[in-house]
């Protein structure tokens, strides 16, 4: 049933799946020319994105999703067919560096965040880490800001490296104290300015992880140089991108590469993409919210960052709002029962589209224009059956259900 | 020795041992919407009628605020920044007083377990709220079931729709089980399953008959592709019926945890779910690092004033003698302040557990004098002996069921219906 065609196109919806916001209509066909290695290579070498600055005021900085705002100027780069990796990986040092707008309460330190994000995301780890950590808003959202050496506050000092370098197992109870000490002394003024106050930091070396460390670069410089800090990177992307644990060969190969580049990350992510596990076509990695509901809606052909933010509150993932320091975790909950519901909720909203309304065979038309070249045959038949059940009496709503239906599927569920 | 005699104590009349009671000695004014009506706290139903309502206190909640020790000069000391005005808790004892915006909760009663923690605690909040979720105080057994999910699979129907039901898009750790289904929902996704919006019902119904093929496994799916799938059939059966809830109470607060109680209460009413457990994960955030006595109050005031509505709505509907209500979090924090005017991480908290229960205070207070290495409290009451009075005292199911370490439930706080 599925030509040769289809399953290049299919490796190559995969890729993009896994690597990207869409596929969009449209666009694995136009790849396919180039194949599978085309396609990878075209998202590893496509420019970020650059986006338009967003609009704040006193107001706004109450809302989560007005219009101009931060969290729609982000959805709209996702949403353009232009994107590669790294606006993916935008969104993957979002969900791992978390900072969330609950807490920090100020639009403009998290829209500095996320340029800083913007500007790191296949940079250096290190570089990245540095900036991070005296970031404003990281300072707000795990109380960096504030903490003095006399009493400083662990939140920071644990999570850089429980949640963002090393992972449990590496660290005791008095390396969160060094490190906590060593990271004291920063601020957030009220105009969202960033300082460093000698007389509010420790100013006496703390051993942190058997190194001695005064500051904040200090501590940085030694979790990163820790040799738990690779492997635990390049798991943890690897799993993002594929959904599966990496075996421990390959984990230890990536880590090597990772380290041995100096923590670049670009050749880390290369490493991963270029892995055929990311096309070989098992579905092993549940889409999140943001990216169904982004690819959902270009399916759709409806270009509105406001009805998006709709499905992401209802299915639990809005950007710049990670429900805790750990982001959004890995794993089948983004398949729940309740989020079905929440889908199924979008989903009937679908249009009718002329790619499927004057298609000879709608049926295929829509599966196609979903990216979904090798359905199920579970999922193909209860489609078809759909359609031969009302699509002679009632053409144009059927359309409409027929790619509601084929976003519905579990397969459009999976990457 | 019998460590239950020796470690838990019940400090509010009542002896130690399990101990029968009538609905009235464990009576109080409950303030209703109409004015202070005063109801008996109920005796508990038969067993096999008996629910449980399970709110999970993410980020860490400070026992030591919840219900402080008001008296206790130690605790001044160590909270300069952080204590509770002395004068504005409300009084348990000569001792211990719910904290100022626990009000509600002082009235209506509870009965208030301190100390509860592990032995070996750890100062992560994802290593232990997994070992509250999987049920493994040590973090050694590292069950892939939920403490939840195997009270589930114990007392639920293989064929209900929902035997346990979550109310959030959190880990669904909690509910894992392995013969029952459970599921984590939205508490707005009470309604049925969504069709496309026209009128013609031939399409309407084709489409639900669509989703339902589309959720049948099929033999050749991969495993993530089956979880989906099965993900889909559980939300029709689910809905299928939670499309016909009863209408919500009206006097929950407009915020999250309102709507997550409101909805408990809805599908606990509803029997053909089968339904034996709702575990409600709080979105707030009780990780109060900074800015600790706001926050904290602000915290408190949600959870009274839902918790409240619950009870009042449990009542209404005629089902509060068969819904225990429990509240848990996975670590207090530390003793002392951290500058912040906030707390850092600790390890013994305090849990609750309310409905037909015998009110007051169980367990021995933690020492605030004799803190850990890293200035943390000693826990007193074993997690597992806390669940285990879930378990055993309330659900009858023998805690080494459920639970690693024969522990023993905590005795005087589930009446013994006679």
């Amino acid at each position: 049933m599925v030509s040769g065609m289809g399953d290049e196109r299919a490796a190559i919806a995969q890729v993009l799946r896994r690597t990207t916001f869409g596929p969009f209509p449209g666009q694995c066909e136009h790849l396919s020319v180039r194949g599978v290695s085309g396609a990878i290579d075209a998202v590893l070498s496509a420019a970020p994105l650059i986006p338009e600055s967003p609009v704040f005021s006193a107001e706004q900085n109450e809302q989560d999703d007005y219009s101009d705002g931060p969290a729609r100027r982000w959805l709209q780069l996702m949403s353009n067919p232009g994107a590669g990796i790294h606006e993916k990986m935008v969104w993957f040092w979002h969900g791992h560096l978390t900072s969330s707008h609950d807490k920090v309460d100020s639009w403009a330190l998290m829209w500095r965040q996320h340029l800083l994000l913007r500007e790191h995301a296949l940079g250096n780890f290190r570089d990245l880490m540095h900036a991070i950590t005296v970031d404003g808003a990281m300072l707000q959202y795990l109380d960096g800001a504030d903490s003095t050496g006399d009493q400083p506050n662990e939140n920071y000092g644990r999570e850089l490296m429980e949640l963002f370098t090393l992972g449990r197992g590496h660290y005791d109870q008095a390396d969160v104290r060094a490190a906590a000490t060593a990271l004291a002394g920063w601020r957030v003024d009220d105009n969202v300015s960033v300082s460093f106050a000698q007389d509010a930091a420790n100013g006496m070396p703390r051993t942190l992880l058997g190194r001695s460390v005064l500051d904040a670069a200090d501590v940085v410089d030694t979790v990163c140089d820790h040799p738990g800090c690779a492997p635990f990177i390049a798991a943890k992307l690897y799993r993002f991108l594929t959904g599966s644990d990496p075996e421990a060969s390959h984990l230890n190969e990536l880590a090597k590469l990772f380290a041995g580049s100096g923590l670049q990350i670009r050749p880390l992510v290369e490493a991963i993409v270029r892995d055929p596990v990311m096309f070989d076509g098992t579905q092993a990695r549940s889409r999140y919210p943001v990216e169904w509901v982004v690819a959902a809606l270009g399916v759709f052909g409806i270009d509105d960052s406001g009805r998006a933010m709709d499905a992401l509150t209802t299915l639990g993932q809005k950007p710049f709002l990670p429900p805790n320091v750990a982001g959004w975790p890995p794993g089948t909950q983004w398949v729940s029962p309740g989020r079905a519901i929440a889908k199924a909720a979008l989903t009937v909203q679908a249009p009718a589209v002329r790619s499927v309304t004057e298609a000879a065979d709608p049926v295929t038309a829509a599966f196609e224009r979903a990216a979904i070249y090798t359905p199920s045959a579970t999922s193909a038949a209860a489609v078809r059956r759909f359609h031969d059940t009302v699509g002679n009496r009632n053409p144009d709503a059927t359309a409409a259900a027929l790619l509601g239906l084929v976003v519905s599927t579990p397969e459009f569920g999976l990457a | 020795m019998n460590p239950i005699s020796r470690r838990t104590l019940i400090r509010f009349g009542v002896g130690a041992g399990l101990i029968a009671m009538t609905g009235g000695s464990a009576g109080c004014a409950w303030p209703g919407p109409g004015g202070t009506l005063t109801i008996p706290a109920p005796q508990p139903a038969p067993a096999d009628r008996r629910r449980l309502v399970m709110i999970e206190l993410a980020g860490g909640c400070d026992g030591l605020s919840m219900v402080v020790p008001y008296s206790d000069d130690r605790y001044r000391a160590l909270r300069p920044a952080t204590g509770v005005d002395p004068a504005k808790v409300h009084r348990i004892d000569g001792r211990f007083g719910f904290h100022p915006s626990l009000q509600q909760l002082s009235t209506m009663g509870a009965s208030v377990v301190t100390g509860v923690g592990v032995a070996n605690p750890d100062l992560s909040h994802f290593e232990m709220l997994q070992r509250w979720w999987t049920g493994d105080p040590d973090g050694r057994t590292q069950p892939t079931t939920g403490f939840l999910g195997r009270l589930c699979d114990v007392l639920g129907d293989p064929a209900a729709p929902a035997v346990g039901v979550s109310l959030g898009f959190g880990a669904t750790q909690p509910l894992a089980c392995e013969r029952v289904s459970t599921m984590s929902i939205d508490a707005g996704a009470g309604g049925a399953f969504p069709v496309p919006e026209t009128g013609d019902d031939g399409l309407r119904a084709a489409w639900l008959a669509a989703q339902r093929a589309m959720a049948h496994p099929d033999r050749t799916d991969t495993a993530m592709l089956a979880t989906a799938r099965a993900a889909t059939g559980a939300a029709l059966r689910f809905t299928d019926i939670a499309g016909t809830l009863s209408p919500a109470g009206d006097s929950y607060p407009a915020t999250d945890l309102g709507a997550q109680l409101s909805m408990a209460a809805r599908l606990i009413d509803k029997d053909e779910l089968g339904l034996r457990i709702v575990h409600v994960p709080v979105g707030a955030d009780f990780d109060t690092h900074d800015n600790h006595l706001p926050q904290f109050a602000a915290l408190m005031a949600d959870l009274d004033e839902a918790l409240a509505a619950l009870r009042h709505d449990l009542r209404r509907r005629d089902i509060d003698s068969s819904v225990l209500i429990g509240v848990f979090t996975e670590f207090g924090r530390r003793a002392a302040d951290n500058g912040s005017s906030g707390l850092d991480h600790g390890t013994a908290s305090t849990a609750m557990l309310m409905g037909p229960t015998q009110t007051g205070l169980f367990g021995e207070p933690p020492s605030l004098n004799r803190l850990d290495g890293d200035g943390n409290l000693i826990a007193t009451v074993n997690m597992t002996e806390f669940y285990a009075t879930i378990a055993e005292a309330w659900f009858g199911v023998p805690a080494d069921v459920v639970l690693p370490g024969r522990p023993t439930p905590i005795p005087g706080i589930i009446p013994v219906v006679r």
